[in-house]
Formats: C-alpha cells, sequence, structure tokens
C-alpha cells in the first residue's frame, strides 16, 4: 500500500491510497481514465500507466480538454 | 513502459505507439506534415490564416505550420475574441506572445464588434446552451477573418477527439449533411465567400496535443472554457475519452470511416449544390438569413 499526494487546478490536492501502488489503479481511483490525464512529478517527468509510484509521491495531474 | 524507438522511458502509451519525450515530438510532427500531404491540405505558395485561440491546440498547431511552411507559404494569425473575461483575455496574451515570437502577423476579430455583445452578455441574455450560440458566432468570424486577410485557406487545430465527437454527436442528431462535411478539408459545398477549412490535427488524439504543448513548452491555459462541458459536445467528449481508454484505437477508427463515407457518398449529397446568400450580410446561406444574422437580429431585440 502506498499514498500519494495528487495536485489539480480544479480539486485542489487530494491524498490517494493505493494497493498495487501505479498509475493505473490511481486513475481508476480519481474515477477518470488514461485519454483525460496527464500525470507530471514534482522534477515534471511524465508517467505512463504502469508506472510505480512511490510512497508520499507528490504528481500533477493535467486535465485533457477540448478546445482553448 | 519504453520508447519503442530508443527504450528510454515512454511519456505516453497510446494506439499510436510508445514513445518517449524526443520521439513523440517528432512521430508528432511527422503525422501533421504526413496528413496535411495525404489531403494535400496546402499548396506552395498559399496564404494560411491559421484560427488562433492562444490556447494548446492552435499554439502547437502554429509552431509546426511555421516551422514547416513559412518559406513557401505566407501564415497570419486570426484570433475570434467571444469576451469570456478571465478567459479569453489571457489566451490572447499568450497569442500575442507567441505569434510575436514566431514573427507572424495576426489579428483579432471581437464578438462585441460584431455582433454587439461579448458572450459573457450573451449567455445571460439568450436563453439555452451558450455552446450552440458560440459555435455558430466563432464559425461565422473565422471565415470572415480568414477572408479579410486574403488567405487562401484557414487551418484550424480541430483534432482526433473534436473530430470522433462531431461523427458520433451528427450520428445522434441525424444529420448526415453535417457529418458529409467533417473530414480533413472542410466543405463539400463549392461557394464563394466560403474560405475553405484544413485540419492538419485531424489524426492527432487531444491528449497528444497537450502533452506536445507541455513538452514544447507553450505555455498555454490548461483550463478549458467555463461555459465548456454544458453542452452536448461536452458530455460526447467524456464518452469519446472512456471509449478510447477502453478500446484503443476508437477514435481512429471513428474518423477513418468517416473519411471514407465522405469519399464514396460526398459529392452525391450536396457536392455540387451552390449555396445562395444572406440577405444582410451577403455570406453564404442556405436560407435567406445565415444563422450568425439571425442570432445577430436576436441579440438586437432583447
Amino acid at each position: 500500500m502506498v499514498k500519494v499526494l495528487v495536485k489539480n487546478i480544479n480539486f485542489g490536492e487530494k491524498s490517494v491510497s493505493l494497493d498495487r501502488g501505479n498509475v493505473e489503479e490511481l486513475i481508476r481511483k480519481l474515477n477518470t481514465n488514461d485519454d483525460s490525464v496527464i500525470l507530471i512529478n514534482k522534477k515534471g517527468e511524465i508517467y505512463t500507466k504502469d508506472k510505480k509510484l512511490s510512497e508520499g509521491e507528490e504528481l500533477s495531474l493535467v486535465e485533457v480538454f477540448s478546445g482553448g | 513502459m519504453k520508447c519503442q524507438s530508443c527504450r528510454k522511458d515512454a511519456v505516453i502509451s497510446s494506439s499510436e505507439g510508445r514513445y518517449c519525450a524526443v520521439h513523440f515530438q517528432k512521430n508528432f510532427e511527422d503525422r501533421v506534415i504526413g496528413t496535411i500531404k495525404k489531403y494535400k491540405l496546402i499548396s506552395k505558395g498559399e496564404k494560411i490564416a491559421v484560427a488562433n485561440s492562444g490556447g494548446k491546440d492552435s499554439l502547437s498547431l502554429l509552431y509546426i505550420l511555421s516551422k514547416y511552411f513559412s518559406k513557401t507559404n505566407r501564415i497570419v494569425s486570426v484570433t475570434i475574441d467571444e469576451g469570456i473575461h478571465g478567459y479569453r483575455n489571457k489566451t490572447i496574451e499568450t497569442m500575442e506572445e507567441h505569434c510575436k515570437r514566431l514573427g507572424i502577423d495576426y489579428k483579432i476579430y471581437s464578438y462585441k464588434d460584431f455582433f454587439g455583445k461579448p458572450m459573457d452578455e450573451i449567455t445571460r441574455v439568450k436563453e439555452g446552451i451558450p455552446c450552440a450560440t458560440c459555435g455558430t458566432l466563432r464559425r461565422y468570424l473565422i471565415n470572415y477573418a480568414a477572408m479579410d486577410v486574403g488567405a487562401d485557406k484557414v487551418a484550424t487545430a480541430h483534432n482526433m477527439d473534436d473530430e470522433a465527437e462531431s461523427v458520433l454527436m451528427n450520428l445522434l442528431q441525424n444529420d448526415l449533411g453535417k457529418l458529409l462535411r467533417l473530414g480533413p478539408y472542410s466543405g463539400i459545398v463549392k461557394s464563394d465567400g466560403f474560405v475553405p477549412r484544413i485540419k492538419p490535427f485531424m489524426f492527432i488524439g487531444e491528449k497528444e496535443t497537450m502533452l506536445f504543448s507541455i513538452l514544447r513548452g507553450i505555455d498555454a491555459l490548461h483550463t478549458p472554457c467555463f461555459y465548456a462541458g454544458l453542452g452536448f459536445r461536452g458530455m460526447i467528449s467524456r464518452k469519446v475519452k472512456e471509449l478510447e481508454s477502453f478500446s484503443p484505437g476508437s477514435k481512429r477508427e471513428i474518423v477513418t470511416k468517416i473519411i471514407a463515407l465522405k469519399e464514396k457518398y460526398g459529392e452525391s449529397y450536396g457536392g455540387d449544390a451552390e449555396i445562395g446568400r444572406c440577405e444582410q450580410c451577403g455570406s453564404p446561406a442556405s436560407s435567406r438569413l445565415c444563422d450568425a444574422c439571425t442570432i445577430k437580429n436576436e441579440l438586437a431585440a432583447i
């Protein structure tokens, strides 16, 4: 079990506990899907859905939206 | 997950492939140029107006067209200011910065000047979902802007998500005419006064465009329009992304099928038809007044 902190422009901050501890599980727990979000760590690295997350890791969640 | 080209860590994995940051950007640009070549979207010497909102999609498009076509074509930027305070004024600042950096001329056209009211006021006084009204006014003004700057074509940053959404919306609304006007080169009805629209990002997913803009350091505002998501398109958009995540490649299938359908039936569905003129503004119109003038008159009467 790992706990990560997710930051987002709309919902602010959310602490999420994960059993398997990867991005795919995190996305599912946030009730979204892989085509709708981009996850970036504090160093600016972009994660794919298989990425294993570490305890206490902080991530930014950028939502993919239409238009501009 | 590793990049399929170099085995470095991938930044994206989709039905289009698994790529690291460097190879993703190369693949992205190659696919855009591939679409332009395959569908003959841009010919040497043509003046191309980029419909540029200052958002991630249009700034990415402006960057690519500027990079690959500025020596053979004249690229100009046209922006529609709908008048959405706290949103469009911010993206216009970004648009201006990018145009100046790339050395591209730009011009701004506002709803307030052309239709008498900004979108913030229109949403207060006019009933219904704002996106439908806004879409009609924006399409009108983009065409006007493209004519005004003397463009041969207007390039929009509509992507594969937008196109798949439009296909599903038109199917659900039983609008075969609109369905067959979709595709990388818009408009099957021939008319003076209509600048052909091209969509170089037609086979690029929305997530890919966003990722490209992040990796390129294109500092676009990463929030949607305040009114987006209220309309039918907002709901369909969420469903299309769910569908793509559940069954990767679905968006491309939808878009590819509609192009095949258009190639087979497009001409027989109004391709050679001549279109009339709006009595009020002279723009191409299928009835006495164009949709934009109808809305303009409604707004004037409120």
